[in-house]
Parts: C-alpha cells; structure tokens; sequence
C-alpha cells in the first residue's frame, strides 16, 4: 500500500507540471507587482501628496496598496487564480482522466487545493518583496520623502502575511465553486458581489461572520496598527476554511463523473 | 488465475428514472480483443464509466481483474489503462510533458516515456504541444497514455470515433498490435461494427442497456452468415423456374430473367447451376448474397427478425 504522502507528493508534483505555460503562474506572480508598480509611480510623482505626515512614508505605502488589495483587487485576483488553475481541467476534460488514475480521490482534491494555496501564498512574497523593492527605489528617487527611515516595515511584512490567512477562506470558497463548476463568471460574479457587500456592510456590527470581509478587517486592524497576530479574523478564516475545503471535498468526492 | 478479466453480474444501473443498463452480463475473456457493440446511447459509455469506478455501483456486480470493484478501485486502476472518448490532453503542453504528468501520477519509471512513445509511434512528436497533433494522432498519445502502467487490461472507448480512413488503419493497427505483441486484454467499445468486426476476437452487442449477443465473432460468422440467397440470370426464366420448382427448391422472387432462391448450404449453388444447364437453360449469372454483419447488427438493435437466423 502506498502512503497518503506518496500518492500526495506525486499528485503535486504533476500538477505543478500543468502549470507550466499558463497564464495562472504568472498571473500569482504579474499581478502584486503590477499593483506596487502602480503606487510607486505615484509616490514617484506625487508623494508629497501621498505621505501622510502622521504615519510615515512606509505605513502610508502601505495603507494605499493595502486599502485597495483587500477591498478590491484580491476578491478578484483569487477568483481568478482559482477558477484558472480548475479551468486547466475543465478546459481538457480531464476529471475521467484524473479520477480513473490509480489514485485515492482526496489526493486530486487536496493536491489541487495545495497549488491554488501555494499561488497565492507565493504572490504574497512577491508582494513583500515588491513593496520592498518600491520603497527602497522610492528612497533613491525621492530622498524627501523619507524613505530611508525603514520604520513600519515590518508591519508592512506582518500584515501582508496576515492577509493571505485572512483570504484562506474565500480562496476554499473560491477553490470549490470553480471545481464544481467550470463557469468563469460564477467565480467572477461572486468575487464582484463580495466586493460590493463587503464594502457596503463593512460597518455593520456582524460583518465577522462574513468570510469575505476578512482581508479587510486586517487592513483595519492595520490601520489601528494593533501589533497581534492571531487576531479575530484570522483564526475565523483558518477554521471557517478548513471547514470549506473539507465540506467541499465531500462535495465534490460524490459527484458523478460523466 | 481467472479467466475472465471482466465480469459483470445483473449490472443495473439508472439515472433518475431512466434506466440504462439492465441486467447486463460481459464476460470478458483475459487475452482477448472484446468489442463492445452497440448503437450511440446503448449504454457503452455509462458501462466504462462503471468499470472505471467513475459512477458508484452496488458491491458485488462488477469484478475486474478477478477483484470486486466497490472495494478494489485503486488495485483495479493500478492494473487497467483507459481511453474514454477523447483523450484528456493539455493542450498547452508538449506531448511528452501530457505523459510525463500521468508518469508522476501513477509513479511509473521514466524510461517508461520513450517506450509508450515508440509504441505509438509518437516518438518524433513528442517534443511538440499537443494543441499542433491531428486527431489520429491525439488518439494515439490518449492509448500512450492509457499504457503508462503497462496495464494487463486496457478499456478503449471508441478511440477511432472522428478520425480519417488513414488515422482509423494506425489506431487499427495499433490495437491488433498491443493485443499481439504485448499480450494486452482490449476492451473496445464502438457503434461502427466495421471496426470491431477487423479488430475484435470476442464480441458483444448491447442496446438499451442490455446483452442482444455475447461470444465470439468466429461462432457469430459459423451460425450466421451462410450464404442464404442466390440470385440467377438465364437464358429462358420460365423453364428455370419450372425445374427449380419441379426440385423443390425455394423460390424467393422471380422478375424478368432474374430469380432468388433460398439456398441451404453453399453447394446448393453447385447442384442448382448443374441442374439448369443439364436441362439446356443458359446461365449468365450467378451470385450468393451472405448477410453482412451490418445488416445483422442493423436488424438485431431495431428488433427486426434477423433473416439468416431463420434460414
């Protein structure tokens, strides 16, 4: 008998090959990038309106690209991620294939979870680095902002870690709808719902229990500059995740494949 | 060692109300190219979906390789390669990266790539994404595929459905050749009888969802397909049909100078040419007409008597 981690390690192994050639990789590592790039030609151009005198050069960088990934650009970034890396198999018809391989059916499943998770934690680190990268070029360019004072980085590094723990439950969300269906608008039009709801409920007195509201109350929690952790939202997501991602397998494990 | 490699027993099966199998018994004989016969929406593809543990069945219907499937799916699978309708093929990727991501699925060797890849003849292609193959050709990378594990069994559904006459020969012949030369056991499903009749040792016909025939096709050519008819042209068809009568010989039709007879075995050819010309009638032609498998098949599915059957 093969052990879980064999069939495991396998799995990964080759759908990581699948990934090769595809717009999903380099879209995970394109797209922080692309939205650091943006703010530092701002900063470039127009810091001085930028920085905010009470926060500092870096926190303020950092409240500007946070504000907007988390209210905006990561509902849609992982509704991508997602249903590109499942439109892989839809688009060859590849579930018969996969699930009539000599392989436990939780190997597929969780393999397949493991890269989306791995794209996302990996454009996390490309986000730190850019933000990195941005403000020490910004230091250069613009001695007058105050950039070579590296105080607020790492809270900048903090928070970003905390929002891809805030975002695990809606990349499980995300992960199960674009399995179960090859549809591209459904993950996008529920990206775009979320997005509206979570901004317009976002002071409403519930909204922890509204998974995709999570990122955001880190960005809150940034604004505060609270320096815990473990904070409410993350280990809501974490635990609300898991939880997702094992009802989705359940889900998905009893499927017919026709 | 069991014999048969495939066994389904009373396999029924529906979806919702509509049933689509009904006791259906295969008896696959290990060794053998067994085509799997029937019209489109017999219940071929829903069989090889159950046999691949793709659609959940009741325990003890279905044994492959000896093993009960419900309990057995990953022991079965290790030793079964599949080909269901179009291959699964990532179109952006080369050929030998589509095989080389089942390999590390199925934790195969490596040197397993160039072997599959000289069996189908694909070696030269390899290198090139798979978005550039023809279609035979991807038919040909999909049985690569399905022969990864170097299984004893392989479950091929209508892998020339779509392809050109020259494309059906190499998948053809790629299919006598595995059963041949590497002693695999084939299952090959198809609604073309022309293509299991050149391929297929052992046979079986289904339509809605049940058995119409099972055996071999050597048995289904013996007990079938006599020369049943003969058709004749003569110089003078009234005395022909004066004598062939007078001899007790069946008359079918008779129009112009042309007649059918019934014929029982094929020297009454022989006795009924002899007879005519003895008894100074001319004749210009003569032709037996055997029933052909198509036909057979034809009637069979659409539940018309089946006319050799009878003679």
């Amino acid at each position: 008998m093969k052990s879980t981690t064999t069939y495991l390690t396998r799995s990964l192994s080759a759908e990581t090959l699948k990934l090769k050639n595809t717009f999903a990789l380099w879209m995970a590592i394109l797209a922080p990038c692309a939205l650091i790039s943006m703010f530092f030609l701002a900063f470039w151009s127009k810091g001085e309106h930028l920085v905010m005198k009470s926060l500092g050069p870096w926190t303020s960088f950092g409240f500007r690209t946070f504000a907007l990934y988390t209210q905006l650009l990561m509902p849609i970034f992982i509704a991508l991620l997602t249903s590109m890396t499942n439109g892989i198999e839809h688009k060859a018809n590849g579930w018969k294939h996969l699930y009539a391989l000599p392989l436990p059916k939780s190997t597929v499943y969780f393999s397949k979870a493991a890269l989306v998770l791995g794209l996302v934690a990996c454009s996390t680190l490309v986000f730190m680095l850019a933000i990195l990268s941005a403000g020490t070029v910004l230091r250069w360019l613009r001695p007058d902002l105050g950039f070579q004072n590296y105080e607020g980085i790492s809270m900048i590094l903090i928070t970003s870690v905390k929002i891809f723990l805030a975002s695990f439950v809606i990349v499980a969300i995300q992960f199960w709808l674009s399995m179960r269906w090859s549809s591209f608008a459904l993950s996008m039009g529920v990206a775009i719902v979320a997005i509206i709801t979570t901004v317009v409920a976002s002071r409403w007195e519930h909204i922890h229990y509204y998974p995709f509201a999570y990122p955001l109350m880190t960005f809150n929690g940034y604004m505060k500059q609270s320096g815990q952790f473990f904070t409410e939202e993350i280990w809501r997501s974490l635990a609300v995740g898991t939880a997702v991602f094992i009802l989705g397998y359940m889900d998905i494990s009893r499927k017919k494949i026709l | 060692m069991k014999q048969n490699i495939i066994e389904t027993h009373g396999l029924n099966y529906h979806f919702g109300k509509r049933q689509i199998l009904q006791n259906l018994e295969l008896r696959v004989p290990r060794g053998s190219v067994y085509g799997f016969l029937g019209p489109n929406g017999a219940g071929k593809s829903t069989t090889i979906r159950i046999l691949l543990g793709l659609l959940p069945v009741p325990e003890g219907k279905v044994l492959v390789h000896g093993l009960e499937l419900k309990n057995n799916r990953l022991d079965i699978l290790r030793q079964t390669g599949a080909l269901i309708e179009m291959p699964t093929l990532y179109r952006h990727l080369s050929g030998y990266d589509n095989l080389e991501m089942t390999r590390r699925m199925i934790g195969a060797p490596k040197k397993r790539l160039q072997e599959v890849l000289e069996i189908t003849g694909l070696t030269a292609d390899a290198g090139r994404k798979t978005k550039e193959y023809s279609l035979g050709m991807s038919q040909r990378l999909g049985i690569a595929l399905a022969l990864l594990p170097d299984p004893e069994l392989l479950i091929l559904d209508e892998p020339t459905n779509g392809l050109d006459p020259s494309g059906i020969r190499e998948v053809r012949n790629l299919i006598s050749s595995l059963n041949k030369d590497f002693g695999k056991t084939i299952f090959l499903s198809s609604h073309l009888l022309s293509e299991i009749e050149k391929t297929a040792t052992e046979l079986a016909i289904i339509d809605k969802g049940a058995t119409l025939y099972q055996g071999s096709l050597k048995d289904l050519y013996a007990h079938t397909f006599q020369p049943a008819i003969l058709q004749l042209r003569t110089s003078n068809a009234a005395i022909a049909v004066q004598i062939l009568t007078d001899h007790q010989y069946q008359l079918l039709d008779s129009e112009h100078d042309k007649l059918v007879v019934r014929l029982a075995g094929r020297e009454q050819a022989a006795s009924i040419n002899r007879l005519l010309v003895e008894n100074g009638v001319d004749v210009y032609h003569l032709s037996t007409e055997t029933q052909h498998l198509e036909d057979f098949f034809l009637r069979m599915t659409t539940k018309e008597p089946v006319m050799a059957l009878s003679a």
